[in-house]
């Protein structure tokens, strides 16, 4: 480089030098963006964040490296030039990316509900082509970039590297900082897009308009940046267009509509927060078993103003369902107290955000005190404020004896001094390692320290599929699945021998059920059957199955865990004054019917660790569906 | 050859990485945020390596990197007990942060360290080898995290992940002696020096790896009763 004496700090080449290293920083820290935002719309869509990170990255870097080898190739000649094209591309890829993948999620859904299935990997395949391509692009930027620095100064390719690598940094820092807890995936795509495309444009004017003809090149980034602006505009139609499409894919099946914006349907509200997603649903049709509800539960005749068909969905999982969590809470706050003997005073619940579980545990007076620990100040600020969910938890939240703090489960039990008489996990599912690690041998280890002597612990164990049918003899067949025997041995590892598993089983034979179904214009006719006899064991046995099907979709499991070796003073009803919904004395003796094996000998291979997680038990290739 | 080192080394690099950021998801929490800094911090940190390999530690290329080398195999190898007994230690999260990112940006400024290397390693045989390097190096990322994801944190565990990845790390250092006649004459005897500190590595790793089990087992319970 030859320097120019009369004016070294303004030299134009210092100037050249500085403006493409700015330019460096902003259009790396877009690059490894667009690659955090697919892989955490991945996450979002196929549930494991680790498995979908990992391999984001790698398929990314993948790209990179066929760029790099490209750009070899192909794209030497004209460096500003190839830098505009890659940067236009890259904004118009990037910023279709996030709607692109929750396109090809619903329409896999969509057709998942008709007859002509499609496979999962169509859906991946459109994913990996949305990161590749981001890649590649990405691969072609960075020597065009160290090409053009070293055409300006000789020695430049160290600190382009390093300005980009700071860029990338940069992205990987503001992304789950101040991004990702405030803005929907679609808006941060379309703002990063827009300021790649001003870092494209830029370039464009400066370097590229003095040799040559621009306006071709000018009117596409226009094109493009019309298209940004009108999606960052529009942002709230967009998210709704895809929250519909993801909860309601079976109503848009129904319709024949794979596209439509199922306008008709109500909205559905979305919250952020650092750690999650927060859906409330309004679903008008409710779901198949709605008229047998009032069978199983007196909620709407003793508060017929409960809100109904209201469901909480937390990233996409289900959560709670208005119409008949009653069915879940009621099981899992009292059937340990009863269990018990005795209603525990000091009382930890961990998780159970929504307000729940709390409003159950707060009707026995006993209940001195209730510390309440949940990661996400959001969604308990939502449970304490919004009019739906403070009509089911009756402000819950509030009462003088809960005392909510807000932290992470596992930090909580290993470090605090604490013992309860009674400890309450409500948490999703282990659909992630991050949430397994709440369901680990390392934390119910610190988990058995919180307890006082005579405590229990309790937490729900997800499974729908306990029980399947009857045996010869007419008792309940437990289906074995994997999870059940992680819980139990990760428990027994952790030190928990007195386990004891309870399920909420309602009963068949609910003559409330048959009458609720007789009046109901759901049921066929069975005009056709000549016979009237025939007819109405077809009518019957009708009935029956969807009686059996309503009661299996509404098992839930739960595990109880004693800190001593097991002396139970009763395994006896008792509802110490509480008034239930839907708990009986006979729903009771059913919730220990399942004939969970409670004495095998450990087996290490099925321990869950945070060291080595056996959770989640879900297939890699699979894709959230409400 | 070098090509095959340089994918090995790749791979090694990255599951490196993803240990760190899964140690600090399983140990901390918030596994988004953990994977976005680990990412981000990792690239930043091999931006510096670039930088800083130039000059001298160019010139001795096989010595600088058997150099490299034997720091990865050890920083690597041990990062997940070495975290686990900072955290059962009773020190403060910071000690843990600082001490699990300080690792991120030394195994990142190694990784970067290498890359140039490998490239004038290459560049001795034939000239014009970057961008293939590079481009080998992308890939050996690529299965890296294929292999981390499906296998190795869900099967192996992330101790014995360790070790089995230093393992090939030690195994690379040992193969990097048959470069052994690009190194000036009176450097050899560092050179073989260096290449029996990786022997001794490779033998010390697969004898831990054989008890990765029971090693497992004894740092647990010491994390437990902290």
């Amino acid at each position: 480089m030859i320097s120019d004496p009369a004016s070294p700090a303004g030299s134009p080449a210092r100037g050249r030098i500085r403006t493409l290293l700015s330019i460096t920083v902003v259009l790396s820290a877009c690059s490894l963006m667009y690659e955090l935002l697919i892989a955490q719309t991945l996450s979002l869509a196929a549930g494991n964040t680790v498995v979908w990170y990992s391999l984001s990255v790698g398929i990314y870097i993948g790209g990179m490296g066929i760029g790099a080898l490209l750009c070899r190739r192909r794209f030497a000649a004209r460096p500003w030039r190839t830098l505009f094209f890659v940067e236009l591309s890259l904004s118009a890829l990037g910023a279709a990316a996030v709607p692109t993948i929750l396109l090809a999620h619903s329409l896999y859904l969509y057709f998942s509900a008709t007859p002509r299935e499609i496979s999962v990997f169509a859906f991946f395949g459109v994913s990996f082509a949305m990161l590749l391509g981001v890649g590649v692009l990405s691969g072609i930027e960075l020597p065009t970039l160290i090409r053009l620095g070293n055409a300006v100064d000789g020695e430049a390719t160290n600190r382009v590297l390093g300005w980009d690598y700071i860029g990338s940094f940069l992205a990987g820092l503001s992304f789950p900082l101040a991004l990702l807890p405030y803005f929907s995936l679609t808006v941060i795509g379309f703002g990063t897009a827009a300021v790649n495309l001003l870092a494209g444009m830029f370039v464009l004017r400066r370097f590229v308009a003095p040799d040559e003809r621009t306006g071709g090149r000018s009117w596409a980034a226009a094109g493009v940046a019309a298209v940004l602006l009108l999606g960052i505009l529009r942002s709230e139609n967009i998210e709704q267009y895809f929250l519909k499409r993801y909860y309601f894919y079976t109503n848009a099946a129904d319709r024949g509509s794979p596209f439509g914006a199922l306008g008709d349907l109500p909205d559905v509200y979305r919250a952020y927060s650092p750690y999650q997603q927060i859906d409330l649903l309004h679903d008008p049709d409710g779901f198949q078993g709605d008229v047998l509800l009032d069978a199983y539960s007196t909620k709407f005749r003793d508060a017929p103003a409960t809100p109904a068909n209201r469901i909480l969905y937390l990233n996409g999982d289900f959560q709670l369902g208005s119409s008949y969590e009653e069915l879940y809470h009621e099981w899992f706050a009292h059937i340990p107290i009863m269990l018990n003997g005795a209603v525990p005073r000091d009382v930890l619940v961990l998780g159970a955000g929504d307000g729940m579980l709390i409003r159950e545990l707060i009707k026995h007076e006993q209940v001195r005190r209730i510390l309440h620990v949940d990661l996400d100040r959001a969604l308990v600020e939502l449970a304490r404020t919004d009019p739906i969910l403070t009509a089911l938890n009756r402000n819950a939240l509030d009462d003088p004896r809960v005392e909510t703090r807000y932290g992470d489960a596992f930090q909580f039990v290993r470090s605090s001094p604490e013992t309860f008489d009674a400890i309450y996990m409500d948490f999703p599912y282990a659909k992630d390692y991050n949430l397994a690690k709440l369901y680990s041998r390392e934390f119910f280890h610190f988990l058995k320290n919180r307890l006082a002597d005579g405590a229990y612990a309790v937490f729900d164990a997800p499974g729908g599929d306990y029980l399947e049918g009857m045996d010869a003899a007419g008792a309940p067949v437990l289906v074995p699945f994997d999870e059940w025997d992680i819980y139990y041995n990760t428990l027994r590892s952790a030190g928990f021998d007195a386990i004891i598993p309870f399920v909420t089983q309602l009963e068949e034979d609910n003559p409330r059920a048959f009458e609720l179904l007789e009046n109901w214009p759901g049921v066929p006719t069975f005009s056709e059957i000549p016979d009237p006899e025939t007819r109405s064991t077809a009518r019957q046995l009708w009935m029956e199955a969807l009686i059996s099907s309503h009661v299996e979709s509404l098992e839930q499991g739960f595990i109880t865990v004693w800190k001593e070796p097991l002396s139970l003073p009763s395994r006896e009803y008792n509802d110490f004054g509480a008034e239930f919904y839907s708990l009986n004395a006979l729903r009771f003796e059913l919730a220990f019917l399942p004939p969970f094996s409670l004495t095998a000998p450990i087996d290490h291979s099925k321990v869950n660790s945070i060291l080595r997680p056996t959770l989640p038990v879900i297939d890699v290739w699979s894709v959230r569906s409400r | 050859m070098v090509y095959v080192l340089t994918f090995l080394l790749a791979f090694c690099s990255i599951v490196y990485e993803l240990l760190l950021g899964q140690s600090l998801s399983a140990f901390m929490g918030n596994t988004v945020l953990r994977y976005s800094v680990t990412i981000g911090l990792y690239m930043l940190s091999m931006g510096i390596g670039a930088f800083l390999a130039d000059g001298r530690a160019l010139q001795d290329t096989v010595i600088t990197l058997l150099k490299v080398e034997t720091l990865l195999t050890v920083c690597g190898g041990f990062s997940v007990i070495f975290l686990l007994i900072i955290d059962s230690s009773g020190l403060p999260d910071t000690v843990f942060l600082v001490l699990a990112h300080g690792l991120i940006i030394l195994i990142g400024i190694l990784t970067g360290f290498e890359i140039p290397l490998l490239i004038r390693l290459r560049n001795l045989e034939v000239e014009g080898s970057e961008h293939t390097v590079l481009g080998v190096d992308y890939v050996g990322a690529f299965f890296g995290t294929v292999a981390f994801a499906f296998f190795l944190y869900p099967v192996a565990g992330l101790i014995a992940t360790a070790f089995m990845t230093a393992l090939l790390n030690a195994l690379v250092g040992v193969c990097l002696g048959s470069q052994w006649t690009k190194v000036q004459a009176e450097r050899r005897r560092q050179c073989f020096v260096l290449i029996g500190v990786q022997a001794l590595l490779f033998v010390a790793l697969a004898l831990s790896l054989r008890s990765a089990e029971q090693i497992n087992d004894l740092f647990l319970r010491h994390y437990l009763a902290s």
